[in-house]
């Protein structure tokens, strides 16, 4: 484990090294918490949930998606792999629903960290996180490759 | 003046109105629907523009659900006139929001809406994914009266724009054409028959038709006043000729005349009036009058002579002898040829349609010189009998008629006894008046109009006897009151008698010959066996 870890940033080293790439070449694994009623899902499972499409939960427990600062590379990453759009054209698909106050985009998190507490203390959150955070109180149910 | 529809500029007029109403009404037809159809595809146009700029907002609105999204973006677009209703449907096609025109949902609109366009929403992330469609509708009422509008405009703008182009054409017409052919027509009407005036071209028609219709009717005036002069001088001539005709048909010493096929005078000159026997106030006795049978003594000759020319094809003529007032008979030369009504066929096709034309001279004079002349020829002047050429070509003559008629003819040959005494001693003026005496007492004693008496010569008489023969009593009776009535004394100028005795030798055919050379020789020597034996005696001839 040690061992794929270290590998995994030392190639994280080496690509960072080459700039601006950077860890958007590392898989995204999607999060949620261990006691969430969803499986394993896929990719356009996700996007509709991650893009206000699915509001609820097939129990109707709610939704609540989160995202990663806005400077992330893995939360540009994590788009990037899930719907191929940049920030700004996601920015510009929020700016529109925002209008009508009804459909709202992920919260954003301050920080890798605090999307894992929050992802440990709602069940009903989904997040992501640019590795597996290997905490038992988290499930992943997605992982997207690097450059899909 | 005519009736003003009839006038050219009015029927031009009417006819550009007509023209223009009709046109009017077909840019109309033609209008509507184009306007119709340009409206219709503005509005959808406009519709699909907005649609572009929209649908991105719409698919988002209907891959999230967002109902209130999706209205606000659809009550703009039914902002557009033209939009009846806007649908937006999700991928089930369960309408997700419905939002109508500015007209609302009323029943006309929501009836009569036809679709204008409808686009698929594609999912934002998944183009291959339909998350619902939108539906345009269009207010067709909107557009009907849009384009009944539009058309209107089209039609009104037309029938102005005809109606005055047809009113400066009234006008135009009215200057350039009718009012100077009217002109012309005055002019025309004004001028009398036969005039050598022209017509002036009107000003600044030098060279179009009306122009050359002036001229036209110039050249027109000026053949008309030449032919017309030209009839004039045709006519004096003719009239002229006609009077010489006339003169010489009046004054003509030959009398014309023309009858129809029943032999009815139809016209005659003053010259056949006279010769019929009338003046020439009586042309209307004569008129229709049956003239064959009426005027001339033997009108089957007439007929005849008609029917010969009839046969012929030409002119026949023959003397003819009318019956005249008196007893006096008169004589014409008449010169008769048949003309047909239609050309001159060969043979009568129709017994009525010919007249007949004559020609006629008055030839009594002649006639009577003529008998005169054979009178003279043929008779002795002294004694009045016939001289010995015509005595011997009478007795040829009764010698041919008694042979066919199987008569007999007697020649008695006289001879005068002691005439040559009565000369010497009373002179020849005595000797003359014995004979006289002679020849008129022989005419006397024989009182039938066949006896012929004619006088050889000197004192020698013979004498012609028709229907006597030999055997005949008759005969004997004759000769001897001839030689007595002879015989018996003759009173001379002088107061002095002398008388004279006859020999008479008789010849009879056929017994002593068929000749009259032969009768007369025979006659001849029976007298001069008489001479010898004894005188004063007669003897029949020696068999």
């Amino acid at each position: 484990m040690m061992h794929k870890l270290v590998r995994f940033l030392q190639i994280a080293a080496i690509l960072w090294a080459w700039g601006s790439q950077g860890l958007a070449h590392a898989d995204v694994h999607v999060l949620v918490n261990a006691t969430n009623p969803l499986g394993n899902i896929s990719q356009k499972e996700a996007t509709d949930l991650f893009m206000g499409r699915t509001r609820v939960y097939p129990d109707g427990s709610a939704v609540v998606t989160l995202d990663l600062p806005r400077d992330s590379a893995v939360r540009v990453a994590f788009y990037e792999s899930l719907i191929g759009l940049t920030q700004a054209q996601i920015n510009s698909y929020w700016a529109r629903l925002m209008f009508t106050g009804r459909t709202m985009p992920p919260q954003t998190m301050s920080s890798e960290q605090a999307m894992l507490e929050y992802l440990r203390r709602h069940p009903g959150a989904i997040g992501y996180l640019g590795r597996d955070p290997g905490d038992r109180q988290l499930r992943t149910i997605l992982i997207l490759k690097e450059g899909r | 003046m005519a009736v003003p529809i009839k006038r050219l500029q009015v029927r031009i007029m009417l006819a550009m109105l007509v023209g223009a109403m009709l046109f009017a009404v077909m840019a109309a037809v033609l209008g509507y629907r184009a306007a119709y159809q340009r409206t219709f595809d503005e509005g959808t146009e406009q519709v699909n523009g907005l649609l572009d700029a929209v649908d991105k907002t719409l698919a988002i609105g209907a891959y999230t659900g967002d109902k209130v999204l999706l209205q606000d973006v659809i009550d703009g677009m039914a902002r557009n006139e033209l939009v009846a209703r806007v649908d937006v449907l999700d991928a089930r096609g369960t309408v997700l929001v419905r939002q109508y025109g500015h007209r609302g949902p009323m029943e006309a609109v929501v009836n009569h809406a036809g679709q204008m366009t409808a686009r698929k929403l594609a999912a934002p992330f998944d183009k291959s994914e339909s998350v619902g469609e939108v539906q345009v509708y269009a207010d067709v009422d909107s557009l009907h009266q849009e384009a009944r509008k539009v058309a209107n405009n089209l039609a009104w703008m037309m029938g102005i724009q005809s109606t005055v182009l047809a009113l400066l054409l009234y006008v135009m017409v009215y200057k350039a054409v009718t009012r100077p052919i009217q002109r012309l027509a005055d002019q025309l009407r004004s001028l009398p028959p036969g005039t050598s005036a022209q017509l002036p071209v009107p000003r600044g028609h030098r060279d179009d038709e009306i122009g050359t219709l002036v001229e036209s009717a110039n050249v027109l005036l000026a053949s008309n006043h030449s032919a017309l002069r030209n009839e004039r001088t045709l006519r004096a001539e003719i009239e002229k000729m006609e009077a010489q005709y006339r003169q010489i048909f009046d004054a003509s010493s030959a009398g014309i005349f023309v009858l129809d096929h029943d032999g009815r005078l139809v016209n005659c000159n003053p010259t056949a009036l006279r010769i019929l026997g009338g003046d020439p106030s009586d042309v209307n006795r004569f008129k229709a009058a049956d003239i064959i049978h009426d005027v001339f003594a033997r009108p089957d000759h007439v007929l005849n002579l008609i029917d010969q020319s009839l046969r012929l094809g030409g002119t026949v003529s023959d003397d003819l002898e009318l019956l005249g007032p008196g007893d006096a008979s008169r004589w014409v030369h008449c010169l008769i040829s048949v003309q047909h009504a239609e050309g001159w066929p060969q043979h009568r096709t129709a017994q009525d349609d010919f007249h007949v034309e004559g020609v006629m001279y008055d030839i009594t004079d002649r006639k009577s010189a003529e008998a005169q002349a054979r009178h003279l020829a043929e008779h002795d002047a002294l004694t009045g009998a016939r001289n010995r050429r015509a005595t011997e070509d009478m007795l040829e003559r009764l010698l041919i008629e008694a042979t066919a008629d199987s008569q007999p003819v007697s020649v008695l040959f006289l001879d005068l006894d002691g005439f040559k005494q009565i000369n010497d001693q009373h002179g020849h003026h005595a000797g003359d008046q014995v004979l006289v005496q002679c020849a008129q007492r022989m005419r006397l004693a024989l009182r039938r109009s066949s006896d012929v008496v004619g006088r050889l010569g000197g004192d020698e008489f013979v004498i012609l006897l028709k229907g006597v023969g030999a055997c005949d009593p008759l005969l004997i009776q004759l000769t001897q009151q001839l030689m007595a009535s002879v015989c018996a004394p003759i009173a001379l100028d002088g107061g002095v008698t002398v008388s004279v005795g006859v020999s008479v030798g008789i010849a009879c055919s056929p017994e002593h010959g068929l000749t009259g050379r032969q009768l007369l020789l025979a006659a001849d020597e029976a007298m001069y066996a008489v001479k010898h034996t004894g005188k004063d005696a007669f003897a029949m001839a020696i068999r």
